[in-house]
């Protein structure tokens, strides 16, 4: 199934440039937000992941089309 | 006589109607039951003036303070507050800046500047030790920020630094910021208006002091390697790489972007504002305040025709007000209007803000066209552009903007278009997909600001960790916790971007055990974490007190209809509202007040306050 992968801010950097942080990927079915997101390198930790805009339960597993959004966490704005 | 270390214990009175000052000593109980900066000021204000006064009236008080860790090894040690009655809410405001001026001025041997009354003519304070002068400054009346900072350093000395008003803060328009080191700003709540209203054009500080430290090897090894923690985290970090831009992506994803007025919280044009748009274009380096290891400024130049200049932004607050929720995404277009709100003195969220509701209002029939003289649309970057140097000069329909969008609003007959509370216009946070800040925009003691209590640290950026933004639950409690650790991090005298995440536990309650360590070493005072949240609790519940005085009640502690009933559209808050009914009784509970937002006499003995 696709999923979309947008990663912003310094987290750009685990995509090729060319990408600008967005990918469609092409996943298997019962894979989570955090194995996608640890196999491109991306440290969990330190991460603040959504799930089309929502914080998803770490187990939950993706559907088709969905939107993985992760970043840094940091301070604020 | 007493030893103080971290404070000087020592408040430099102005008395502008008289033109006199003179040097007070403080009393060393006092210093530590109010930690300093905006703790020690409000008990200043409080004790000094009727709170009900008029803000703009020579009985208003302006308090620039600065508090124990100003100046020293801490990192980000570099903040001061102003602390005054707003003439835009007509309420408490405290409004931070850093940049070099808060360390300038702490080098004068003053905890504290409190400015009474008003002068004649226009003045200006130049500090220089325990040499003080009151200068006038009818020559500089009417010039911009910039160019009154180069004149005043160029009659006092070149190595001071300055606080001072532009055209906005002359004219008493209520966005009115005042500026320091040219390009940073204590912005909110028209704190400029009441520099204005007193005729005190600017503030000049230098000095030789140097603050005590009750533990001088302790601080230089605990303080100053947070300081190295900090920078070697900062090397790395979103914030000195991108500064705060790279946040519109992130609210824009969470659907809370200010969007139109707040209409929407997602922006079709985010990746025209975001910050790898201002990096490609106009970022020359980044920057920073004295001595900070996070280096999160924004040194810009913008070279497209039309918007050129160089200076400093914008940073997120600014894109979203500017920008998003004036329906713009021209990025040299927001920067240009960052720009002028620097030169001529002026809070960027409310200019932009009141921009948008005009914006609102206007596309909804309600504003005529006849009264603004053209059409004023969501999108129009020149006419955003245009109407914000109208109101700083107060020009045609500029006179309405500089009143702020809760009057512009409510002179129509339609104050639910002001996006507010107590009349404070909201920062970057739709708070339908961020609950707690909800609460916190409803309640904080200045009105809708995020720097009250900033929760959307844990809501949105998962500092220290990561929680839900669309429940309820357990809010409440939050909120009071990240109201009085914020105020404690204003009473320091430190930045929250380094408090937040290094002075405190790692833990969502935001534990103080590394800033009371900070207090301890610096001021000899025997703090626990305990007894510094007690102190924070001490000096909110007075603020509360002050907002009581000033004609406050629980109606005030309230949000606009469109957050408590019309639902969010698309996102993932999509069908929400804030359930602020819900939120706040169990709010005033936590607080120890009573059912109408009171402080019970039980908690005013136990604060002291009784």
């Amino acid at each position: 199934m696709k999923v979309f992968i947008k990663l912003v801010a310094t987290y750009r950097e685990y995509l090729p440039p060319e990408c600008k942080g967005k990918v469609e990927m092409d996943v298997a079915e019962g894979v989570t937000a955090v194995s996608i997101l640890s196999s491109l390198g991306i440290p969990i930790e330190e991460s603040v992941v959504l799930v089309d805009g929502r914080s998803p339960n770490p187990e939950e597993t993706l559907y088709e089309g969905a939107t993985v959004f992760a970043f840094p966490a940091t301070a604020g704005g | 006589m007493t030893t103080f270390n971290g404070w000087y214990g020592k408040i430099l009175r102005i008395d502008l109607t008289n033109q006199t000052t003179k040097i007070e000593t403080v009393d060393p109980q006092f210093a530590k039951d109010y930690i300093g900066g905006r703790g020690w000021a409000i008990k200043y204000l409080m004790d000094g003036m009727d709170p009900a006064a008029d803000a703009l009236s020579p009985e208003n008080i302006l308090i620039f303070a600065t508090g124990p860790l100003t100046g020293s090894p801490a990192p980000t040690g570099n903040r001061y507050m102003v602390v005054t009655k707003s003439p835009l809410t007509g309420v408490l405001t405290n409004s931070n800046s850093g940049g070099d001026f808060p360390t300038w001025m702490k080098r004068t041997g003053f905890d504290l500047f409190i400015f009474e009354g008003r002068a004649k003519t226009p003045v200006y304070l130049w500090v220089n030790d325990d040499q003080v002068e009151i200068r006038p400054a009818d020559h500089i009346w009417g010039k911009q920020v910039p160019e009154t900072t180069d004149i005043m350093l160029a009659e006092t000395h070149k190595k001071a630094r300055v606080a001072c008003i532009g055209p906005a803060g002359e004219r008493l328009v209520k966005a009115a910021a005042i500026m320091n080191d040219k390009d940073r700003a204590a912005a909110r709540s028209g704190v400029g208006a009441v520099m204005g209203s007193k005729n005190l054009k600017g503030v000049v500080a230098m000095g030789t002091h140097k603050i005590g430290m009750a533990d001088y090897d302790g601080m230089q090894t605990f303080g100053r390697a947070m300081s190295r923690e900090v920078g070697e985290a900062s090397k790395t970090s979103v914030l000195r790489i991108y500064g705060t831009p790279y946040v519109p992506d992130v609210t824009n994803e969470m659907g809370i972007l200010p969007t139109r007025n707040f209409q929407t919280g997602r922006f079709e044009g985010v990746e025209n504002i975001n910050g790898p748009a201002l990096n490609a274009s106009f970022l020359l380096r980044p920057g920073a305040c004295h001595r900070c290891p996070i280096v999160c400024n924004r040194i810009t130049k913008v070279d497209t025709p039309g918007y050129e200049g160089e200076g400093e932004g914008p940073e997120y607050e600014s894109i979203g007000a500017l920008g998003s929720s004036c329906g713009v995404d021209n990025l040299a277009a927001i920067t240009k209007a960052n720009y002028l709100c620097n030169e001529y003195g002026m809070d960027t969220i409310t200019v932009g803000m009141t921009i948008s509701c005009a914006m609102e209002m206007y596309e909804a029939g309600i504003i005529p066209e006849s009264d603004i003289g053209e059409p004023l649309k969501f999108g129009d970057a020149d006419g955003m552009i245009k109407f914000l140097k109208k109101m700083a000069l107060r020009e045609g329909f500029g006179d309405k903007l500089a009143e702020g969008s809760y009057a512009l609003a409510a002179s129509y007959g339609h104050p639910e278009y002001s996006m507010t509370a107590k009349k404070l216009e909201f920062p970057g946070y739709d708070p339908r997909g961020a609950k707690g800040m909800g609460l916190l925009y409803a309640t904080s003691n200045i009105g809708a600001s995020h720097m009250a209590g900033d929760l959307a640290y844990a809501e949105v950026f998962g500092t220290p960790e990561k929680i839900d933004p669309l429940t309820t639950e357990h809010k409440p409690e939050l909120i009071m916790r990240y109201e009085d650790a914020f105020t404690l991090i204003d009473s320091a005298g430190l930045c929250v971007f380094m408090s937040v995440r290094y002075a405190f536990d790692k833990d969502v309650m935001l534990w103080p055990t590394r800033l009371a360590k900070l207090m301890n070493l610096t001021t000899g005072a025997d703090y626990t974490p305990e007894t510094l949240l007690q102190a924070a609790e001490r000096v909110y519940n007075l603020e509360r007190l002050f907002l009581l005085k000033a004609g406050v009640t629980k109606a005030d502690d309230t949000l606009p209809p469109r957050f408590l009933e019309e639902p969010l559209t698309e996102g993932p808050a999509a069908g929400h509202v804030v359930e602020l009914a819900e939120m706040l009784p169990k709010y005033y509970a936590a607080r120890g007040w009573d059912d109408d937002g009171v402080p019970t006499p039980e908690k005013l003995q136990e604060l002291g306050l009784a």
